[in-house]
């Protein structure tokens, strides 16, 4: 057997484990596959020098299985929490720098959104301010030609056709 | 052997086996043999369990073309290496009274 044919068959049979493990034991046994042609073996020798294919799965099986058993993953637990109090200060800023980042997220589409508003707003000011002008402009005009009449009837009463 | 025991003597083997330079798989296996016969996939698993409790770092680099892993002892994986010598003088005058039939000569 090769080292390729021996890798793949390692592989095959390690489905069963996570497969970032599979991939870290393909590299350990293909390195000291490596190791030992380096030191003068031929690659068939090397590999059976690694040992039989079952055998390995074997060992592997029950290594994974009382490394199970055996719980060093409860210290881990224990100091995830110790970090988790320990960093509270951190994580506490963090969260409330995140937070108020959200906030003013908002805040800053809200007042974009106000001061499109706002520039608009100007515009509708004049526009009735001109229109009311011109409404009294009309008015103050007509008014204006209204007196004249008025006078010019009140002159020609007044003074009997003498002028 | 009591399989609690050994793989305690196997990681201090390991230890022992990279304490003054750094070593890769291959090279810690044939530096136990003449004392201890031990496994590829087994120095895997003392090797990975070495490495989550702190006792080695390991690293990688690039070999005659291609990438072998280095591991090396940690202050942690030296003091458990002194720990271990400690404690095992006071094993051996334990065995040696067990050897000696348990009498006080």
């Amino acid at each position: 057997m090769n080292k390729q044919q021996f890798l793949e068959q390692l592989q095959k049979k390690l489905k069963h484990l996570p497969k970032r493990e599979t991939r870290e034991r393909i590299n350990f046994y293909s390195e000291m596959i490596d190791d030992r042609m380096e030191e003068g073996l031929s690659e068939e020798e090397a590999v059976s020098a690694v040992g039989d294919i079952d055998q390995i799965v074997e060992q592997i099986t029950e290594e994974v299985n009382t490394a199970n058993v055996n719980p060093p993953k409860r210290k881990f637990r224990a100091w995830e929490i110790v970090l988790l109090v320990l960093g509270s200060p951190l994580w506490l800023a963090l969260l409330i720098v995140a937070f108020a980042v959200a906030i003013v997220v908002y805040a800053v589409i809200w007042t974009v959104n106000i001061s499109l508003w706002a520039v608009e707003l100007p515009f509708y000011i004049f526009s009735w301010i001109s229109k009311g002008l011109f409404i009294a402009c009309k008015k103050m005009t007509e008014a204006s030609f209204y007196l004249t009449k008025k006078g010019c009837a009140f002159v020609k009463k007044f003074f009997g056709g003498k002028v | 052997m009591d399989i609690q025991l050994k793989r305690g003597l196997l990681d201090v083997c390991v230890l022992a086996a990279i304490q003054n330079e750094d070593s890769y798989g291959y090279k810690i296996i044939k530096d136990m043999k003449p004392y201890v016969e031990m496994s590829e996939s087994t120095l895997y698993t003392i090797l990975k369990r070495l490495e989550t409790s702190n006792m080695l770092t390991v690293r990688t680099s690039e070999h005659d073309g291609r990438l072998r892993k280095y591991y090396h002892i940690t202050k942690l994986g030296l003091l458990r290496l002194e720990a271990f010598k400690e404690e095992w003088s006071e094993v051996m005058s334990i065995y040696q009274f067990v050897i000696g039939g348990g009498k006080n000569e």
